[in-house]
C-alpha cells in the first residue's frame, strides 16, 4: 500500500482529534465530572429536598419558596449553600414575596454532596454551568452567616 | 328463512344480555364503609332482624385558624377529607399538603366538600401559626379548617376515630411519627375511604371517589 500524504494528513488529524476531546483529556474529564455531580446533586434534590420545594422546583404556594426562576438562585447564587447546610429561619423574600416557613438544617450532608446539590441547581435552575468543588464548599460554609 | 329470523333473534337477544351484563358499574357502586361494623340481632314479635351499626366518627371539638370553633355540627350535610399533620414537618407533610391542595382545587366551588386538617403539635401550631400557615397556602379558612385543640384529644380521636396513628418519637426528623393518611367521612360520620396523601396516584382515586360519594345522596 502506497502511503500518500493525504493518508497522513487524515490520519494526523484523526489522532490530534482524539487526544484534545477524548475523555482522557483535561476537558473531557472535567465534562464527565460535572455530569455525574449533576446526576448526583439530581438524585440528592430529589431526596432531600424535592418534598418541599417539589421536583420542578417551583415550591408550594407562599409557603416553600421556588427555585426554578428565583432571584436567589440568579443574582446570589453562594448564598443558597449555606441555606442547604444551616436552615434558614425567619422572613425571606424570594422574587418580591415574603417567605416564613422555617427550613430546616441538613447537617447530614457532607461537603461532596452540598457540591453536587449545588451543581445540579445551578446547571437546571440557575445561569452558571460550572461546579463547585468540596473544597469551594468548605470555604464558602465558613463564612456562613 | 324463517329459521334465520329465529337465529337472528336470539343472537341479538344474547347480545343485548351480554352489553348490559358487562358495562362498567364502577359508576353506580356505592363506596365502602370501613371500620369495625357491629351486628345486633333483635327478635320483634316472633321475626328476627339484623341492625347493623357502623364505625363513626366520635363528637370533637376544635378551634380553627380563624378562631372558630369548629365541631361534627360544622360538617352537617357535608362531606370531608381529613389528615393529620403540624407545620414544621419535613418529610411528608409538605407533599400531603401538596396533594391536599389539588383535592382542595377540585372542588373549592363544590359546596358538598370540606377539608379538616389537625395538628399534632398543638403547643407549637397556634392559631395564629395555623392562620399564617393557611393564608400561605391560598385556601379559604371556611373551606379548609386547620383546627388545633388539646394534644390528647387530638391523638385520641386520630387513632380511634380516623383511625391513624400519631405519636411523639424524638428519634424521628420533625419529633413526630405519624401516618399520611387521607380519610373521606360521609354525612353519617362513616368513614368511606382511606388515601396515602404521599401518592399522588391514591389522591387522584381519592379526587375520582368524592363525586361517587355526592351522588350516592343525589340518588336516594
Amino acid at each position: 500500500m502506497k502511503y500518500n500524504s493525504c493518508f497522513f494528513f487524515i490520519n494526523t488529524t484523526f489522532i490530534l482529534f482524539l487526544i484534545s476531546c477524548g475523555p482522557n483529556t483535561d476537558q473531557g474529564k472535567y465534562k464527565i465530572k460535572y455530569k455525574q455531580y449533576v446526576n448526583e446533586g439530581y438524585r440528592l434534590y430529589i431526596q432531600h429536598c424535592s418534598n418541599c420545594h417539589q421536583k420542578d422546583g417551583t415550591g408550594l404556594a407562599r409557603l416553600y419558596p421556588p427555585l426554578k426562576d428565583s432571584n436567589y438562585l440568579m443574582n446570589d447564587p453562594d448564598s443558597i449553600i449555606c441555606i442547604i447546610k444551616n436552615g434558614q429561619k425567619g422572613e425571606i423574600f424570594v422574587n418580591n414575596i415574603s417567605f416564613n416557613q422555617p427550613m430546616p438544617e441538613n447537617l447530614v450532608l457532607t461537603n461532596l454532596e452540598i457540591a453536587e446539590i449545588t451543581t445540579f441547581l445551578y446547571s437546571e435552575w440557575g445561569e452558571t454551568k460550572h461546579f463547585l468543588s468540596p473544597q469551594e464548599i468548605e470555604e464558602i460554609l465558613s463564612l456562613c452567616p | 328463512m324463517k329459521q334465520l329470523l329465529n337465529y337472528t333473534f336470539i343472537a341479538g337477544l344474547l347480545a343485548l344480555i351480554f352489553f348490559t351484563g358487562c358495562a362498567p358499574k364502577d359508576n353506580l357502586e356505592k363506596l365502602p364503609v370501613l371500620g369495625r361494623k357491629n351486628v345486633i340481632s333483635n327478635m320483634d314479635s316472633g321475626v328476627l332482624t339484623y341492625d347493623t351499626t357502623y364505625h363513626q366518627i366520635a363528637d370533637f371539638l376544635f378551634v380553627n385558624q380563624d378562631s372558630m370553633i369548629i365541631t361534627n355540627d360544622s360538617f352537617k350535610d357535608k362531606i370531608y377529607v381529613a389528615d393529620f399533620f403540624f407545620t414544621t414537618c419535613p418529610t411528608i407533610c409538605p407533599i400531603m399538603k401538596a396533594q391536599m391542595l389539588r383535592v382542595y382545587e377540585e372542588f373549592k366551588n363544590n359546596d358538598h366538600v370540606l377539608i379538616l386538617s389537625h395538628t399534632i403539635d398543638p403547643n407549637y401550631d397556634t392559631v395564629a401559626l395555623l392562620h399564617d400557615f393557611a393564608d400561605r397556602l391560598g385556601v379559604a379558612s371556611d373551606k379548609w379548617h386547620f383546627v388545633t385543640g388539646l394534644q390528647e384529644e387530638i391523638y385520641d380521636i386520630g387513632q380511634n376515630s380516623y383511625m391513624v396513628s400519631a405519636l411523639e418519637d424524638q428519634n424521628v426528623p420533625g419529633g413526630y411519627i405519624h401516618s399520611g393518611a387521607f380519610i373521606l367521612v360521609d354525612k353519617e360520620r362513616h368513614i368511606r375511604g382511606m388515601y396515602d396523601g404521599t401518592k399522588e396516584d391514591q389522591v387522584n382515586r381519592l379526587i375520582k371517589d368524592i363525586p361517587r360519594l355526592i351522588k350516592e345522596y343525589e340518588i336516594q
